[in-house]
């Protein structure tokens, strides 16, 4: 493996109240890759992704991301480093048109100076127009974000989440409530990426991972179950095991 | 699927504005032999300018301050004690001496209140800033170099060039500059692309965070120029009645402040304006009957929970819908986005 | 009751309930609502010229809405009896009231009202120097109108076009503090003060007229205006073995600082208090028997026995019958029946000119040959007059209280300016 290590979770461990979210996780997610976390329900995908995200702490362990420790970083300063999360939970920003949640996106860069005085307001607008384009929603452009279906908000917030050019992008269950029409196409906004992108992604459509994803992490119950490319972890038995057994 | 757009036809918005600005600039003229009358005009259009200075805070920040009097007060005591202790008093020192003490007096206030280390919530800017504004009411009430309880009156003329400045038409249009000038300047930041900032911050100000934006330094800014305003508004205030007093400092004329937005709208900038003059024009006609004057704050604390129960957007809300309030921030209001190339 | 006010309303002005205290006897006397809700002696009694306008800025409601009621009354009576008389030369006086309500902050816009809407020929009124400090710039300054001052007060105001009609620290201390010392052997005083200026600067005088005649000032203290609480310093007169409290507190700190000091014993104990603004009027804030024994020393007290001052005792309460607010020195009635007798004798001087600059000249120089207590003489320059001063101790008899003159001094040189 010659790319570099661009995320490294070390041994990492957030308890709830008496439940174990997280214990002892590891993960290595190389630059260039697109690595999915899957397991059933309850086993911590979404907790990890938190925790890699910046909303939760963790009790122990650490996260090294582009050589540089951001255990305890805020999100501003994650989101400065390159880091670019969507959440499970569309977050975009509902009474704002589809335009100017891409432009808030777009313009996060900039300091608050520059912003009042509107210098790129004319320059954004080429970006603005070329990833509505990208992701298909042109037409909705002057819509109120909160106006459009699940889908197209899903797509709103990835392309959100890709404005700020990240190096690594989180992304939690971004099919969630798509037609088969969606998630193809979501597949297909995302494959480009991968030249300038890594992606860690949490999924429960195996399909879709398997579509998109060259590594795997599976979680079961807070810890590692098998980690490896997608054919490994087809073919492992501990895998299939936990998917038979549990829901 | 395809939802309609809610993108309006026309804006409501522009249309108030320009009628309010039409009725400012005529007053003097239709009052010019009530004199008194000139001078409840000036004193809505200063009040106005807290009220703004209020509706930045909360109607686009989403900060709940509950003293905005504070910097309002202050700047006022500045300029009477210089006044009465350095008989100075031109407008071209007096002005941006106010200004300068609201504005570090509120970005003081917001590094204490906004940029500790945890996100600071709704209720505590609330009552910081409440403690706040009664602390210092509190505090130059017993302050015998600044008048105590009973304030500094007697205050040095407001002097622009050779001019003396008293109540009447001049100090009107003094009035009315200033606060064009601030409207004008608010209206600008809040539709820039620091207004879009703003207005993604009090829907979710989270997601803000995770785009990479430092929401505090953003409340910061915006917190000590409504602070500025404020300050300056103190200043005319001060200038105008000849008085300063604790009562002009402390959560009482904040919270006034809070009812003057609300009531008109807030998110607006007009919707301040407007509640400003509806509330103080119907005191002033109330203040003569003693039996109204009992009661009329119970009746005004009654709007006030009325307003913020069953319609927070204000009396504005009836004609402006969110949608428009809110705004759109990309070129020229875009339309023409929706034609692909 | 009720014609009174059809006649109001028929006259557009916005019905003015305030003057619900004095209507009845306005209505007997023959006043009817006039211009901008002022009030005007009907017409068969008036002539056809432009009344005279004269504003009344005072408390009718706060804290000292009892000085301020007090005040009102005076003002009505005295012009009343001016009107019947003849009006000055010939122009009637009609009076407007707007009520400074205590509070300074409110006091400004109503005053203004009083400049702009009114256009008011001379104010009169103000009863804190709190107060006078704040209205006399919208009056004197922004308003150049003129402005007669008409309550005891710590001197030193010495402002152009602003005459003060009531008693001045060297008029009340001069007799009254030698005679603590040395008919009452006084040597240990207490000074319990409100915080503003009047206690501040009146303390100033009052010390050094207590040490140059060997007294002693124990303590001197400051407190907030609402201050309930006294205890601490009631055990400081106590500790320090006060003879004598020299009280400058005012209401609404007043009353329970009298109570307490009462209840502790003090007088019992054989301490006396002396406070300068103490007169009949003072049974509106406490029982009589908190203030039996007390020392004060004003231009006029009811039991003082001239015909001139009698005789006005009895039309004033003939004008308002059973009334709460008796015409007494201390709540500055004395000082607006002055402030009105004295804007009238240069009204006649001028023959008839209002404009500022030729009534305050005039006034510079009046004289009153009598008044309650005796005349008054303006001295020329110094915006302050001199008055008769009587030293006098109060004696409460059941539930009212009565003050025996000790001593009279005639015509006492204000010493101001």
């Amino acid at each position: 493996m010659t790319e570099p290590l661009l995320l490294e979770v070390c041994s990492l461990s957030r308890t709830f109240g008496p439940l174990r979210a997280l214990d002892g996780v590891n993960l290595s997610v190389r630059s260039g890759t697109f690595h999915g976390l899957i397991g059933p329900n309850g086993s911590g995908k979404s907790t990890l992704l938190n925790v890699i995200a910046g909303r939760h702490v963790p009790d122990t362990g650490s996260v090294m991301f582009d050589k540089r420790d951001i255990t305890a970083s805020t999100p501003y300063e994650r989101a400065r480093a390159g880091l670019s999360v969507k959440f499970q939970i569309t977050t975009v920003i509902g009474l704002l048109s589809v335009y100017d949640n891409i432009l808030l996106a777009l313009q996060a860069r900039q300091n608050p100076w520059s912003l009042m005085r509107s210098l790129t307001r004319h320059a954004l607008h080429v970006e603005v127009t070329a990833m509505l384009e990208h992701f298909r929603l042109l037409h909705r452009a002057d819509d109120l974000a909160g106006e459009l279906s699940h889908g197209e908000q899903q797509w709103l917030e990835i392309a959100m989440a890709l404005a700020s050019n990240p190096k690594l992008l989180l992304l939690d269950e971004p099919t969630g409530g798509m037609s088969p029409e969606e998630r193809r196409v979501t597949g297909e906004l995302l494959k480009p990426i991968k030249a300038h992108c890594t992606l860690v992604i949490v999924e429960h459509d195996l399909d879709f991972i398997r579509a998109i994803c060259d590594q795997l992490t599976v979680l079961d119950q807070g810890r590692v179950l098998d980690s490896g490319t997608v054919e490994d972890i087809q073919r492992s038995a501990k895998v299939q095991e936990v998917y038979t057994t549990r829901v | 699927m395809l939802n309609r757009s809610s993108a309006p036809r026309f804006g409501i918005l522009p249309i108030v504005e320009a009628v309010t600005l039409a009725g400012i600039l005529l007053a003097p003229f239709a009052l010019w032999s009530r004199p008194e009358l000139i001078t409840l005009a000036t004193n809505v259009l200063i009040l106005a300018l807290l009220g703004i200075s209020f509706d930045l805070c909360w109607g686009y920040s989403g900060i709940m301050s509950f003293g905005q009097a504070l910097f309002f007060g202050v700047a006022g005591y500045v300029v009477a004690l210089v006044g009465r202790d350095l008989d100075f008093s031109p407008i071209s020192g007096a002005l941006p001496l106010a200004a300068l003490s609201g504005l570090l007096l509120a970005l003081a206030f917001a590094g204490f209140l906004l940029l500790g280390r945890k996100k600071p919530t709704n209720i505590f800017i609330a009552l910081g800033t409440l403690t706040g504004s009664y602390a210092a009411e509190r505090l130059v009430s017993g302050w015998q170099y600044v008048g105590a309880g009973n304030g500094l009156s007697a205050v040095k003329l407001l002097q622009i060039g050779p001019i003396q400045m008293v109540e009447g038409v001049p100090f009107y249009f003094l009035a009315l500059v200033t606060l064009l000038v601030c409207y004008c300047g608010s209206r600008l930041l809040v539709r820039s692309q620091f207004g879009l900032v703003l207005a993604g911050i009090r829907q979710n100000e989270e997601r803000l965070t995770f785009l990479g934006y430092r929401v505090q330094i953003y409340k910061t800014i915006i917190f000590s120029l409504a602070g500025m305003i404020a300050g300056i508004a103190g200043m005319l205030f001060t200038y105008h009645q000849g008085y300063i007093g604790p009562g002009n400092m402390g959560p009482g004329l904040s919270t006034t402040a809070v009812l003057y937005c609300l009531f008109g709208g807030a998110g607006t900038l007009i919707g301040p304006v407007l509640g400003t003059a509806t509330i103080e024009v119907v005191s002033y006609i109330l203040a003569d009957i003693d039996r109204m004057k009992q009661i009329w704050p119970i009746i005004l604390g009654i709007v006030l929970l009325a307003v913020v129960v069953f319609k927070p957007t204000g009396i504005l809300g009836f004609f402006v819908s969110d949608r428009e309030r809110i705004g759109s921030y990309g070129i020229r209001g875009g339309k023409q986005r929706r034609t692909k190339p | 009751m009720s014609q009174e006010y059809a006649t109001q309303r028929q006259s557009g002005g916005v019905t003015r309930r305030r003057f619900l205290t004095g209507a009845s006897a306005l209505a007997s006397a023959g006043w009817v609502a006039g211009s901008a809700g002022g009030w005007l002696l009907r017409p068969e009694r008036a002539s056809a010229a432009t009344p005279i306008k004269v504003g009344i800025a005072t408390d009718i409601t706060g804290a000292l809405a009892p000085f301020g009621n007090a005040n009102w009354q005076v003002a009505q009576f005295v012009v009343t009896e001016i009107n019947q008389q003849g009006n000055i030369l010939g122009q009637p006086i009609e009076l407007r009231l707007e009520d400074t309500a205590s509070d300074p902050k409110v006091a400004i816009g109503n005053v203004r009202k009083l400049i702009q809407e009114y256009r008011a020929d001379v104010v009169l009124g103000g009863i804190t120097s709190a107060m006078r400090q704040a209205i006399k710039d919208p009056i004197v300054n922004r308003g150049r109108t003129l402005y007669i001052y008409p309550q005891l007060y710590e001197g030193q105001e010495c402002t152009k076009h602003l005459y003060c009609t009531g008693p001045t620290p060297a008029q009340q201390c001069d007799e009254l503090i030698p005679y603590l010392i040395k008919k009452q052997g006084r040597k240990r005083f207490a000074m319990p003060s409100a915080n503003y200026v009047w206690p501040q600067l009146l303390n100033k005088y009052a010390r050094k007229v207590i040490e140059a005649h060997g007294g002693e000032v124990v303590f001197e203290e400051y407190y907030p205006l609402d201050q309930p609480e006294y205890s601490a310093t009631i055990a400081k007169i106590r500790v320090g073995k006060v003879d004598c409290v020299f009280n400058t507190i005012i209401p609404p700190g007043l009353q329970p600082f009298v109570k307490q000091l009462y209840e502790s014993g003090f007088q019992r104990d054989g301490g006396m208090i002396s406070c300068l603004y103490y007169d009949e009027n003072l049974l509106n804030y406490h029982p009589a028997q908190e203030m039996d024994g007390l020392f004060s020393c004003l231009d006029y007290f009811q039991s003082i026995k001239d015909p001139f001052s009698e005789g006005l005792q009895e039309r004033y309460n003939k004008m308002f019958p059973g009334t709460k607010y008796l015409f007494t020195a201390g709540v500055a009635s004395t000082g607006m029946y002055r402030g009105i007798k004295f804007y009238e004798a240069a009204v006649k001087a001028t023959n008839g000119d209002l404009s500022r600059e030729a009534v305050s000249a005039a006034i510079d120089k009046a004289t009153l040959a009598s008044g309650p207590g005796g005349g008054a003489q303006m001295v020329p320059g110094k915006m302050h007059c001199k008055m008769n001063m009587y030293v006098a101790r109060c004696k409460a008899e059941g539930n009212k209280t009565h003050y025996d003159i000790i001593g009279k001094y005639d015509m006492v040189d204000p010493k101001e300016c």
